[in-house]
């Protein structure tokens, strides 16, 4: 009886302490990340969420940035709510990242229930995407002058299309409507490639788009950007006069950029921090993704990444109480 | 170098072993993905595309074109054999191919499909070889109101589903309407009916509906009744499968018809294959002498709708190709995969990469002869599904569609969605309610209705931008003329023959 009781003990002692030291061996050991890190995309694939996920995944495994993959998850739906209520669920998991944009700062402002931008946890900003005004080669308005001359002439005088309602196509409009006085004819398409066909069958006068959207069609001859809502010219296209030198005091920009999930443990954001500051330095990303994208490279780390996005999440709660979609 | 010796070159360079194997992959890889109900050619593509990132482009290129276009053979198979469409644009393949497969005439109506398929491709890349700039600069002339138009006419379709009751078909429809209109109003930006669940705001995504309302359905009807297939025992020869001289006869104009309808319908943008094949199903009954046989099992009922549906998927390059703005979901995420490998679609990428360009082209002339030889060579294994104990094959169907339903978005919601609409789907088939048009409205209803609101948002509220514009006003007639058809009809006829006036009006 007290034999075996020793015996018992003795176990249970061996037990506990193998465990606390492979414990500790484990802590030290264990090199963030060990194992292969998930990156939501919460919009369809083919779209420019989607194409900066799977050129983050592609680079990050060829450079050997991180010592384990990248997987690329799709989880479209509701203006990227459905993938960023899932990223919500995963509190404090360090293996699950979320590409981010504009529109999932603005978008849950406006749906009751959503989940908002604010609870995320930032971990880079990679790439700003401008706000162009593209018109047909033959358009009757070569010029920005004339495009805004002939909206001067009445209420929806002329069309200006652009991807979804609410969104940054239709916000920058409303900054643009602002700066002006006058009053344009929004027309929301599905997606930029709709906006696009449909400005090339000369349905709507002008349209929004980022220069991703229309380079094909820009460089190919069939369209011509004639002014940018950038800070300043695009080295792409440096002919197009910025919004702002002709007096309309209009700058908005889309940002691309990684979060995490809420409560996601420090180190973890600061290994990938430092790997998604390799990734844009790099030769590969550089060519393959930001020139051939005609983005904007424009990394941030943790911390100003979170105060752009309160900066970005301010400039749109007004834009969409002026559309009259908040109160 | 002009066309031809461009496109030479790029069959010297797809009949390079290598590249030859790639296709091969994946037209068979897109035959099995198109054939199981969910896995369609968007996702199909969507998740091997990570895979083609080690290969150089040309092959990826190649490989995820064979997967796209065996997807649109695949899902044929599925909807002839077990009735659940493996894709959006066989849903009218099932209506009559089942039909034939349950009469011992599946090997025949895949057949049918196989060869029409071919012939449509086949015109397909052949116009789209010589002539896709102009037939580009015609897909844009259909802005809004066209395509209200087109989505109006296609939707006349309801009358021709509507079945025993014309009331019960109307309610179908409406049903499928309201559905369609579930979700984030596309003007104004407000929820419609969404009783504050995110997954409805995009609406209700029509595939995991399909899955349910065919596949979960069936399996609930199944077992309810536990009926065994009364299937003949088919006959497994290849020369057994053969259409007879009449099917033949009876079916090329359908192609014909089907390919054409299809290839136009494809160029325009958001239409698409599924609308393609509603549309040439539609006509093929309305100008059939047989219309009687239409959802009893007539043959040319699966060669128009395979036939268009093919069309369609080739005259999504056409806009991809020439313009760089992709024609279908499925070519949005090909755009995508090119853009990896440095790619930009657009009126350059003939200049800048013509070898990829005629690579590809050729490897839709190959990839669709593969398919022809897979499709018609293994019949006879794939009719032998149909002799699979219906215990087994239920089980089966069970768990591809609650699979299927969850692989279109990897969602969760999905697969509730489609055990929703197995049960929807069982009640209609209780009530004898269609289910077609259910579909049908879903489908073309959130089209219809962003189509319409643009056109009057850019006419500030005028109807005349319906009338005013040549292609929308004649579509309208198309439309105004096949729903008055049947009336017309019959009153001629009563003129003609008054004394058989009150039989008739008995039947």
């Amino acid at each position: 009886m007290h034999r075996s009781r020793v015996l018992v003990f003795g176990l249970v002692a061996a037990m506990l302490l193998s465990a606390l030291a492979a414990g500790c061996t484990g802590q030290k050991k264990a090199a963030y990340p060990e194992k292969p890190i998930e990156l939501v995309v919460p919009y369809a694939p083919g779209g420019g969420s989607d194409v900066l996920g799977r050129h983050i995944a592609d680079i990050i495994q060829k450079e050997k940035i991180l010592p384990q993959p990248i997987n690329v998850v799709n989880k479209p739906g509701a203006g990227g709510q459905v993938g960023m209520s899932y990223v919500n669920t995963k509190k404090g998991d360090p293996y699950v990242i979320l590409t981010f944009i504009t529109g999932q700062v603005s978008g849950p402002k406006t749906v009751p229930g959503a989940v908002p931008a604010s609870v995320f946890t930032p971990i880079a900003r990679l790439a700003l995407d401008e706000e162009c005004i593209v018109v047909k080669i033959d358009s009757k308005y070569q010029t920005i002058e004339q495009l805004m001359e002939a909206a001067k002439q009445g209420e929806k005088a002329v069309s200006i299309g652009g991807t979804a309602v609410g969104q940054e196509d239709q916000m920058v409009t409303v900054m643009l409507e602002q700066a002006s006085g006058v009053k344009f004819n929004y027309i929301p398409f599905d997606s930029g490639g709709e906006v696009m066909k449909a400005l090339l069958g000369g349905h709507i006068d002008a349209a929004w788009a980022n220069p991703n959207e229309c380079v094909s069609q820009v460089d190919g001859g069939l369209a011509k950007v004639i002014a940018v809502a950038a800070p300043q010219r695009l080295k792409k296209w440096p002919d197009a006069p910025t919004l702002k030198e002709k007096g309309y005091n209009v700058v908005f920009e889309q940002f691309r950029g990684i979060v995490g999930p809420p409560e996601m443990p420090q180190e973890a954001v600061k290994v990938l921090a430092e790997a998604f500051k390799k990734l844009s330095e790099s030769q590969d990303w550089q060519t393959r993704y930001i020139e051939k994208n005609a983005l904007t490279s424009a990394y941030q780390g943790p911390e100003e990444f979170a105060a752009y996005m309160k900066e970005v999440d301010q400039l749109t709660t007004e834009l969409l109480k002026a559309l009259g979609l908040i109160k | 170098m002009d066309t031809w010796s461009y496109l030479w070159q790029g069959f010297l360079s797809v009949f390079q072993p290598q590249h030859l194997l790639f296709c091969v992959i994946g037209v068979v890889a897109g035959q099995v993905i198109g054939a199981l109900p969910g896995i369609g050619s968007v996702s199909g593509v969507a998740l091997l595309l990570p895979l083609t990132f080690g290969m150089d482009p040309e092959s990826a290129i190649i490989m995820l074109t064979g997967i796209y276009y065996g997807c649109m053979y695949g899902g044929t198979v599925s909807a002839v054999l077990i009735d659940i469409p493996g894709d959006s644009a066989a849903i009218m393949t099932g209506l009559d191919g089942h039909r034939l497969a349950l009469q011992g005439r599946g090997g025949q109506a895949l057949f049918m499909a196989a060869v029409g398929s071919f012939i449509a491709g086949t015109f397909g890349i052949l116009m789209l070889t010589l002539f896709a700039p102009p037939l580009a600069r015609f897909g844009l002339r259909f802005g809004p109101p066209e395509t209200a138009a087109l989505m109006l006419l296609a939707l006349t379709s309801l009358g021709w589903l509507t079945g025993e009751s014309a009331a019960k078909g109307l309610l179908s429809a409406l049903l499928g309407l309201f559905l369609a209109v579930i979700g984030v109003d596309s003007v104004s930006g407000r929820p419609r009916f969404t009783m504050g669940v995110i997954d409805l705001m995009d609406g209700i995504p029509f595939l995991p509906v399909v899955i349910g309302i065919f596949g979960i359905t069936q399996v609930l009807l199944w077992l309810e009744s536990r009926a065994q297939w009364k299937v003949m025992k088919a006959n497994l020869g290849l020369r057994a499968i053969l259409p007879s001289v009449q099917e033949w006869a009876v079916s090329k104009w359908a192609i014909v018809r089907g390919t054409i309808i299809g290839f136009f319908v494809g160029l325009m943008p958001g239409a698409g294959a599924t609308t393609a094949s509603f549309l040439s199903y539609t006509i093929e009954r309305q100008s059939s002498r047989r219309a009687h046989l239409f959802g009893k099992g007539a043959i040319e009922g699966v060669a128009a709708p395979e036939s268009a549906n093919n069309a369609a998927a080739i005259a999504a390059y056409v806009p991809l190709l020439s313009l760089g703005i992709p024609g279908s979901a499925t070519t949005a995420v090909l755009m995508g995969g090119l853009m990896l490998w440095g790619l930009r679609p657009g009126p350059l990428l003939f200049r800048d990469a013509p070898e990829f360009v005629w690579g590809l082209i050729a490897s839709m002339y190959v990839a669709n002869f593969l398919l022809l030889a897979v499709n018609t060579l293994a019949i006879p294994p794939m009719i032998r599904i149909l002799s699979i104990p219906a215990p087994v094959l239920m089980a089966i169907v069970s768990v591809i569609s609650i699979v299927g339903a969850y692989c279109i978005d990897n969602s969760v919601f999905d697969i509730w969605l489609a055990l929703g609409a197995g049960v929807l789907g069982y009640f209609m088939h209780k009530l004898k309610i269609p289910v077609p048009p259910v579909v049908l409205g879903l489908v073309l209803g959130p089209d219809l209705e962003t189509a319409m609101r643009q056109s009057f948002m850019l006419s500030k509220g005028s109807v005349a931008i319906f009338f005013t514009r040549p292609i929308a006003l004649g579509l309208l007639i198309a439309t105004a003329l096949f729903l008055s058809a049947p009336a017309i009809g019959g009153l001629l006829r009563r003129r003609r023959s008054p004394s058989r006036q009150p039989a008739e009006g008995q039947g």
